[in-house]
């Protein structure tokens, strides 16, 4: 593992690569602080650009975005009272607080220094798992395979949203799209209506493009608004540092805050923001000033921000090691993945651990980096999230297109993307989960593969296996808990 | 409600236009699209009966996703104008004009000065020409009325 861990930290020392991590690192900052994005929109969009990079490039350039984005966030969260990405929803309870009291800068050094430092966990932890992953894997076939494909596309289907049966009918529809063109095992055209642009079925980038961004963009042209209006107070050097004291301060909290971080990001289909309000709910219920939360208490910026910098690692664990994502965004990051010639699923760890090492390694030094430019730039940067609502809406516009362009040279895709974008809009609004879409399109090829593997060799018995069976139970388990654990409190 | 109702009515009539398309698939083509075309529109028929039985009860808005804007009636038909107008001038000018004149006129009619739009719109064609054509040569599509 070290050694690993050492030739990913090798891999990335490369000018050019050094060069598409700082540009990630920065992207990050800007996409963090702009309420409207958030990394999972980040990575929908910057997808088109990886097109034929070399991975290690591509990783650096997507994860230095995606690992800087939430911690980035927080300061939108701390100085203006709005979320600069989802995770940082908790974070504005107590950092908002703190502003108005003139705290403004601890609670960022804070902030800053409580994620990065719970990235820089998760990252570890990703790499510690790698060599205990790669032996588990090479006992699972195509049963397998399937029940885990199944599990994941599940679990992020129900958990984590308002409505199962919605994230079920969304993860089936995704399913669907994906028999879209030619099947693979018979080579028959499905569902094409004759249609030569459907032979091939339809593209990643559109579908995350359609999915992820365009509901942004239509959002920002619909309200017209812009997105932060608060006059904010400039952070001071003394206060920052407080901060970044307060993390070492409060030591005990911290590690909490980063193991329910990493449980969440390991369990598939919560995400990041649920890590956050996690980190944030056990940091109230072990404090011993408990009342004092809400009110512009430390804690309550410290907890959150560790839980969703060391959710990062955590959820990257079952993505990599079973193609089950952790969360929406590692959804996209099993498309990224594919685009770039990598077939995801349980023999990536075996077949591609280097690059996984310098994943790792990309991450470690985005969350070092990335905190030192927001320490000092602090005082800098809420001036971003001040560009006017109808100069990002067309900004966004117009990446998205040339994004989708840019995957085969026809506009076709373009008018798919933006097709796809107008319905994704719809089912944002009727709480649909797009994530779930966008995973059951994604996997559907592999889940029909592994299924046709599995019914070859095994006939319909493959679900009574002993591993696919428990899969199987865990599954129904973890899906139905939560209802079964509330008639069983109403009942007793 | 009544929107999802139309939504999942529209949905649930799809999947049965697939579910009859699929019939005439060869047995490995079909199996595995049926049986989730099959569980998808159960699905979907549950939730219908739900709503239209009004027994769906009110859901809180979910942290992943971000909350639609409160915005009035007629705002929702910006977006589709705008994008729309936004397609047509790609496909008559190209990436280099069509865009470049949309942000324009976005900005324009959304009150920015002169000085912002133009500067926005040069840097529009700065991407497009400069980071597309030059740097990365990747030459976008240049428009049907150039060709």
């Amino acid at each position: 593992m070290i050694l690993g861990l050492f030739n990913g930290f090798l891999s990335i020392m490369d000018p050019v690569i050094l060069t598409y991590l700082m540009g990630g690192i920065l992207l990050g900052v800007v996409i963090g602080i702009l309420p409207a994005l958030g990394g999972l929109n980040g990575l929908a969009i910057l997808m088109p650009l990886v097109f034929g990079m070399e991975p290690t490039r591509a990783f650096a350039l997507l994860l230095g975005m995606y690992s800087i984005s939430p911690m980035a966030g927080a300061a939108t969260a701390i100085l203006m009272n709005i979320p600069g990405d989802s995770p940082n929803s908790a974070t504005l309870l107590d950092g908002f607080p703190m502003t108005e009291q003139g705290h403004a800068g601890r609670a960022l050094g804070a902030a800053f220094t409580s994620s990065s430092l719970g990235g820089l966990v998760g990252a570890l932890t990703l790499a510690l798992s790698i060599p205990i992953f790669r032996p588990i894997v090479m006992a699972f076939g195509s049963p397998e395979s399937l029940m885990l494909v199944l599990m994941g596309i599940s679990s992020v289907a129900v958990l984590g949203v308002s409505s199962p049966l919605k994230g079920l009918i969304a993860a089936g529809l995704g399913f669907i799209v994906s028999f879209i063109g030619y099947q693979a095992v018979s080579g028959f055209a499905r569902y094409t209506f004759d249609i030569p642009y459907f032979f091939d079925g339809l593209d990643v980038v559109p579908m995350a493009l359609g999915l992820f961004a365009m509901p942004e963009v239509i959002d920002l042209i619909t309200t017209g608004e812009s997105i932060a209006k608060v006059r904010v107070s400039t952070p001071t050097t003394t206060d920052l540092w407080e901060g970044v004291k307060d993390v070492f301060r409060h030591w005990g909290l911290f590690i909490r805050a980063c193991v329910i971080g990493l449980i969440i990001g390991i369990a598939p289909g919560v995400g990041a923001t649920a890590a956050a309000w996690m980190g944030y709910a056990q940091a109230k219920q072990t404090s011993k000033n408990p009342e004092k939360f809400g009110t512009g208490c430390i804690e309550g910026v410290i907890a959150p921000e560790a839980a969703h910098g060391a959710d990062h690692g955590g959820g990257m664990i079952p993505t990599l090691a079973f193609a089950v994502p952790g969360s929406g965004s590692m959804a996209i990051l099993l498309g990224i993945l594919v685009i770039l010639g990598i077939q995801p699923g349980p023999f990536l760890i075996r077949d591609h651990a280097d690059l996984v090492f310098s994943m790792v390694a990309i991450m470690m030094v985005s969350y070092i980096v990335g905190a030192i430019i927001l320490i000092c730039g602090s005082a800098q940067l809420a001036k971003v999230a001040f560009i006017r609502g109808h100069i990002m809406g067309p900004s966004i516009l117009i990446l998205v297109a040339i994004g989708a362009y840019c995957v085969d040279g026809s506009l076709l895709d373009v008018f798919t993307t933006f097709a796809i974008g107008g319905i994704a809009y719809l089912m944002r609004h009727l709480d649909y989960s797009r994530p779930a879409v966008f995973l059951g399109f994604l996997l559907g090829g592999l889940a029909e593969r592994y299924f046709y593997l599995s019914l070859g060799a095994y006939r319909w018995s493959f679900f009574f296996l002993p591993i696919p069976f428990t899969i199987i139970v865990i599954t129904v388990i973890m899906l139905s808990f939560e209802k079964v654990y509330g008639w069983i409190k109403s009942r007793f | 409600m009544k929107l999802d109702i139309i939504f999942s009515s529209v949905v649930l009539a799809i999947l049965i236009v697939m579910m009859v398309v699929s019939t005439g698939y060869p047995p490995k083509a079909r199996l595995f699209p049926l049986i989730l075309i099959i569980f998808t529109a159960g699905l979907v028929g549950i939730h219908l009966i739900k709503l239209i039985w009004g027994k769906t009860k009110k859901e809180e808005l979910s942290e992943v996703e971000k909350p639609a804007a409160r915005v009035s009636w007629t705002s929702y038909f910006r977006a589709p104008v705008w994008i729309g107008g936004f397609l047509l001038a790609i496909y008559l000018l190209g990436y280099l004009v069509g865009a470049a004149l949309f942000s324009l006129l976005y900005l324009k009619v959304h009150g920015e000065k002169w000085g912002m739009a133009i500067g926005f719109s040069l840097g529009v064609i700065a991407l497009v020409y400069g980071g597309f054509e030059i740097a990365l040569k990747t030459p976008l599509y240049g428009g049907l009325l150039f060709q």
